[in-house]
């Protein structure tokens, strides 16, 4: 066995949390921070609290990105870099989803190798530092993105979703207010919230599982079934949505150490093909990706069946086979209460996409760290059960 | 296990040769090799071992790959960040793939470029290590078949015999 950890994101979560975010970058010794988050959280009147929270500490309000777009692309991250530069911006901090801290990601690598050209900076630990004070506060339940060392990037050129991973991109603080996700349509909440469990099951059942990411993966899953439906129905319920926040971050910290698997590489490549959110491509193929990872991962299963439904008794194979059950039940009522998509028929797949889907998904770098190998049958057959 | 093992550095570079040398008839004459590496999407790629003068680039062309040992800049560049990991790939203790989740490899350039690069090295190591070896090495091992397996046999003596003239 071999495994490395790290975790050293600081977290602050709980009502009202976002109010520390100036005292933060004041300890941090920084004072322009550029603020990236995306134009409908600034129309949904998200960013109040925040500009509440620099006017009350009498912080002068920083310069706002907001031209983020749903999947983020190198274009916005380039110019997010320029503004940088041009107001001499010295910490970043992201308001928004997984595209937003994504971009937060992207630019802080960009400032720190001082290298406009993204692409070049595309790779695996290859950064030689951190670069400036990073500030994470999530908007939705579901990336983790606020604690984990990778970002992903929609390169229009190669129409296709470019990887990066390093430790350095790992946000310095990460703030976790129910107040940003308390508005969160119930479609959001359900697709990111399953984004969130499939992070804590498949680092949980991949090859670079380990005693500490198991543990935070067992957490995560407990969390996200007691509370996901509640955030759905309930959406007011601070207490719930704090819940889910936390569950999300705990999810996210399983799987920056861990990694995914081929439920995520489906979804990368789906997403990149059919442009469909990346929380709505992982619901559609998560029973599915569960499902060939079976007969490897039946042990995995079984234990956490424990997470969810403690008192059922049986042998390995069928409390592997009732964990499955229980998920499949849960991702039914999921798409029952929100009304999101089934199947991939409705978002647009045709059997032309099929292959580019496939071809996509092989080389996409979650596979490494699944414990089947994700060959073109695999893909297919997964495209086929997720119809 | 690596701890054990004395002289690694010189032992790589042996491997690492064998590994060229492989690496070229296979471009050659596998037609699965071949059809894997025409999905990388760079010209060249290297693979390298930090702190220590290892290093090999390939340079993919229509019909056969060149290959060198000097500094060029690759599109792609797969650098172990130890001798060890470096050695118990090219030994077939892990497989490539593994050591990129062992967070064991520095890469520069697309990730999945590079997960091309480890299935062909995958496909390569399953033809010149024994399958009981390989078997116990990757996620997922049928086996080769063993008319490929001799084939390839006879021409990598060919290709070593070439080396000592
Ligand atoms: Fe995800």
């Amino acid at each position: 066995m071999y495994f490395e950890f790290l975790t050293p994101t600081k977290v602050i979560a709980g009502d009202d949390a976002i109010f520390k975010l100036p005292f933060e970058l004041e300890q941090a010794k920084v004072n322009k921070p550029i603020i990236l988050t995306d134009k409908g959280i600034v129309g949904a009147g998200i960013l109040s609290p925040v500009e509440l929270a620099f006017k009350e500490y009498k912080f002068k309000m920083p310069t706002v990105f907001d031209d983020i777009p749903p999947e983020t692309s190198v274009e916005s991250v380039q110019t997010a870099f320029k503004i940088f530069k041009s107001e001499n911006c010295d910490s970043i901090v992201a308001i928004g989803g997984g595209s937003v801290i994504d971009t937060a990601k992207a630019l802080r690598m960009m400032v720190a190798e001082n290298n406009s050209d993204l692409m070049s900076l595309a790779g695996a630990d290859n950064l030689s530092g951190k670069g400036p004070v990073f500030i994470a506060a999530p908007t939705t339940s579901g990336t983790g993105s606020e604690v984990t060392s990778v970002a992903v990037i929609y390169d229009s050129k190669s129409s296709s979703k470019i990887a990066f991973a390093s430790d350095f991109l790992i946000p310095d603080i990460a703030i976790l207010d129910p107040v940003l996700t308390i508005s969160l349509p119930k479609k959001l909440t359900a697709a990111s919230g399953i984004d969130a469990l499939s992070h804590a099951i498949e680092a949980y059942i991949g090859i670079q599982s380990n005693h500490i990411s198991k543990a935070l993966s067992f957490k995560a899953v407990n969390m996200i079934f007691n509370n996901l439906i509640d955030a759905i129905a309930n959406g007011k319920d601070k207490k719930v949505r704090l819940n889910m926040l936390i569950a999300s971050t705990i999810a996210g910290m399983a799987f920056s150490n861990s990694m995914v698997g081929v439920v995520h590489s489906l979804a990368h490549a789906s997403g990149a093909v059919l442009h469909i959110p990346h929380g709505v491509a992982i619901s559609l193929f998560l029973e599915a990706g569960l499902r060939e990872n079976f007969a490897k991962c039946k042990k995995e299963y079984s234990e956490l069946l424990n997470t969810v439904k403690c008192d059922f008794l049986g042998d390995k194979e069928s409390r592997a086979n009732e964990f499955l059950k229980v998920v499949g039940d849960f991702l039914k009522e999921l798409r029952r209460l929100s009304g999101i998509p089934s199947g991939l028929k409705e978002v647009g797949y045709t059997k032309e996409t099929e292959k580019r889907i496939i071809e996509l998904a092989i080389s996409d770098g979650s596979s490494i760290f699944n414990k089947i190998e994700l060959t073109e049958e695999v893909a297919r057959r997964m495209i086929e059960a997720s119809l | 296990m690596c701890k054990l093992v004395k002289g690694k550095e010189t032992i790589v570079k042996m491997l690492l040769s064998i590994f060229r040398k492989s690496l070229i008839y296979l471009y050659k004459n596998d037609n699965e090799f071949k059809s894997i590496l025409s999905n990388v999407n760079c010209g060249c790629f290297s693979i390298s071992v930090l702190k220590s003068d290892l290093r090999i680039n390939v340079v993919l062309g229509k019909k056969s790959v060149y290959i060198d040992s000097d500094n060029r800049r690759c599109d792609l560049e797969i650098v172990f960040k130890n001798l060890c990991f470096a050695f118990k790939v090219f030994s077939g203790f892990i497989s490539l793939e593994e050591v990129f989740a062992y967070k064991g490899i520095i890469l520069k350039g697309s990730i999945s470029d590079a997960l091309t690069i480890t299935r062909a090295i995958k496909r390569l190591q399953a033809l010149i290590f024994p399958d009981l070896w390989i078997g116990r090495t990757f996620k997922e091992f049928t086996g080769t078949k063993l008319e490929e397996k001799l084939t390839f046999l006879k021409f990598y003596f060919y290709f070593l015999m070439n080396a000592r003239r």
